[in-house]
């Protein structure tokens, strides 16, 4: 059973496409990086795999378990980033993510904090929290009870190096353990240094579709910008 | 693990919020709704208890009349925050993602609009004493009783109804049953639109027998107690139906939403985008003041529009006072005029409190130039209590209504203007401060317009 299978999926909204048939099968334990400029249809095509906008064709499949029909059951298949983590301001990091543990039904919070580096300020409000601390009080709610998709939304942007080091660490960890995870980024140089599949959209479509061993040096930027000329 | 994470966290979050406030902030905000309801006591008095004294029918007449209007303002009031709760609110934003259970969720935000809102019934039933003093205290309880039921229904028939429109919203069975209203909106936008006012004729139902029975009860009448349950009785169907319909709405109304907005955000014109109401007016203003009044307008409007929307809710319900036939009904407008006049004011000090304190810190404040933007900015917001009163005064009653209702409500809207944006100068205890001074105002207004 593939880790997340997306079929045929189209968006459109009025007479804007956004995602153009799209087909994607993702094994477990891959860490796959999507990418493409800014508009290029990444984050709508997150929003439809983790279930918070309906395709107006096709399916989603996370863990052989249909987002549309059985939003519960995916979700707890899935621990999501999106690229601005709406979080409680008036909850501690230790208190959020021991509320995020109890809907989901699991242990780890301990785990988590120290995964991220939040331990220090683990008791500290959200409100009081820079950008990059929202968003490694993000991760550490979506690596709770270890599932296996991960998404990502541009979610390594503004975190300090340290932080980013320590984050792609505890990432290829859990795939390293059969997780799989999906970063979307439009930094090609962070999907270089951590992913093993690159895919590239550009104006809704998948233009390529590669393992990123065969993109060694300047390779995907390269292959970024030539596909990117090819669709305009 | 706690048996309501859901409400176990909102308590937590309550726990810190109110352990951020300093102690001055406390006693203002515990001492402002009791004076401030005090005194709303007289007007309310004057304008809606006027039964009061005429004899037993017409108490009873009169106890149906307020506990109707009172109780479809309740129900209009929850059907508007069970959508914010439910369907567009934070809330939603962190809970989407997580595998929660959407009837634990749904049960959880109503008993949050139930602590939180819980004292709008109850603010209402201590604006009504003077019906328990001059009427009969058996009057008083059982339009307290309708208040109460209002909210029950208010809050579960208005849950029931929005979660039922996220599923109209995109139903092909129902899109033509929609075609036929929906105008220029989206069919799903135009399922939401149209949610509260059904929630409206369905809870008002329950308050008009409710009401009946408050009418009876005051008269002696014990078949009143069965009107006064007919909104509990709604209420506890709608709780009964309300776990299979959020089971299989719940999640579904993010992709409706989103859908929603992707669609608008692919028509928008981007000019469109920056356009807000009264923006036109700017002009009138002299040019240093314009730069200014544009900033409050596009906040306020982005920002505060409920508040905004709701002062012309306010002047509709003071032009639905005027159209009414007795001699007094155009001072009762302006009363109520100047009452949503001085509530709108609030406004200035809202946006003086919304401004992020590193602007406050880092631009330099504009000066006289900016206080007189926001001022000229809350008056002409503060125009929506007056303008729709205008129209039903002047067609009900004749021209020669019209100068009074004008000269008092303005003067509400410019002393409104001047004090609220005076006030936000003092940021958070403005607010405190400001509302005390309106409810002062209201009072003292409503008393000399009423003679």
């Amino acid at each position: 059973m593939k880790a997340l299978e997306v079929r045929g999926v189209r968006k459109r909204f009025g007479r804007v496409t956004a995602v153009e048939r799209v087909d994607l099968a993702v094994d477990a334990g891959q860490f796959v990086g999507l990418i493409g400029h800014n508009g290029a249809g990444k984050s709508t095509l997150l929003r439809i795999i983790t279930g918070l906008l309906r395709p107006t064709e096709g399916t989603v499949l996370v863990g052989g378990v249909d987002v549309a029909t059985s939003p519960r059951e995916a979700r707890l298949r899935m621990g999501v980033v999106p690229e601005e983590p709406a979080l409680y301001p008036y909850l501690s990091a230790r208190e959020y993510l021991d509320f995020v543990a109890e809907v989901r039904g699991v242990g780890g919070v301990e785990e988590a904090l120290e995964l991220t580096g939040l331990g220090p300020d683990a008791d500290r409000l959200v409100r009081e929290y820079s950008q990059g601390m929202r968003r490694k009080t993000a991760l550490a709610a979506a690596l709770l009870g270890a599932p296996g998709l991960l998404l990502l939304d541009e979610s390594l942007n503004g975190l300090d190096p340290p932080s980013a080091a320590r984050v792609k660490g505890a990432l290829r960890q859990r795939v390293d353990q059969g997780a799989t995870v999906i970063l979307s980024t439009h930094v090609v140089e962070t999907v270089q240094a951590v992913a093993d599949r690159v895919v590239m959209l550009a104006h809704g479509r998948v233009v390529a579709d590669e393992a990123a061993s065969a993109l060694g040096g300047g390779g995907l930027e390269r292959l970024f910008l030539e596909r990117l000329a090819e669709t305009m | 693990m706690s048996a309501h994470p859901y409400l176990h966290a909102y308590r937590t979050r309550r726990g810190h919020r109110l352990a951020a406030r300093r102690p001055l902030d406390w006693g203002v905000a515990l001492l402002t709704p009791l004076v401030g309801a005090a005194l709303l006591v007289l007007p309310v008095r004057s304008v809606f208890l006027g039964f009061l004294g005429l004899g037993d029918a017409a108490l009873a007449e009169g106890v149906e009349a307020v506990a109707i209007r009172f109780g479809f303002a309740i129900i209009g009031i929850f059907s508007i925050d069970v959508y914010g709760a439910l369907v567009r609110g934070g809330d939603r934003a962190v809970l989407e993602h997580l595998p929660v259970d959407p009837v634990g969720v749904v049960r959880y935000e109503l008993a949050r609009l139930a602590l939180e809102r819980g004292w709008i019934p109850a603010l209402g039933a201590v604006l009504l004493v003077p019906l328990a003093l001059e009427g009969s205290p058996v009057a008083w309880a059982a339009t307290a009783g309708v208040l109460a039921g209002a909210a029950a229904a208010g809050w579960t028939v208005s849950a029931l109804i929005l979660l039922g429109a996220v599923r109209v919203a995109e139903s092909p069975a129902w899109g033509p049953w929609l075609d036929l209203f929906r105008g220029h909106n989206l069919r799903a936008q135009a399922a939401f639109i149209y949610a509260p006012g059904l929630s409206l004729v369905v809870g008002g139902a329950g308050v008009w027998a409710a009401a009946w029975g408050a009418g009876a009860l005051a008269q002696g009448q014990a078949l009143g107690l069965v009107g006064l349950a007919v909104p509990w009785a709604l209420a506890a169907l709608a709780w009964a139906a309300l776990p299979a319909v959020a089971a299989s709405t719940w999640y579904e109304a993010s992709a409706v939403v989103a859908e929603i907005d992707g669609r608008f955000e692919a028509l928008a014109d981007p000019e469109e985008g920056r356009r807000v109401y009264l923006d036109w007016a700017v002009r009138l203003l002299p040019a240093g003041w314009r730069v200014y009044a544009l900033r409050d307008l596009r906040a306020g409007w982005r920002g505060r529009r409920g508040w905004i929307t709701g002062a012309w809710v306010g002047g509709v319900g003071a032009a639905l006072v005027g159209w009414a036939g007795s001699p007094a009904a155009p001072a009762r407008a302006a009363a109520v005029g100047c009452a949503v006049a001085l509530g709108t004011g609030l406004l200035p000090v809202l946006l003086s409190r919304d401004e992020p304190a590193f602007l406050r810190a880092w631009l330099p404040s504009g000066g006289l130039r900016a206080w007189g933007a926001r001022a000229a900015v809350a008056l002409a917001w503060g125009q929506a209590a007056l303008l729709p009163s205008l129209l039903t005064v002047g067609v009900r009653h004749g021209l020669g209504a019209l100068p009074a209702l004008v000269l008092w409500v303005e003067a509400a809207a410019v002393g409104a203007a001047i004090l609220s944006t005076l006030s936000g100068r003092l940021m958070e205890r403005g607010i405190w401060i400001y509302a005390t001074a309106a409810a002062v105002a209201s009072a003292a207004l409503a008393a000399r317009v009423m003679g």
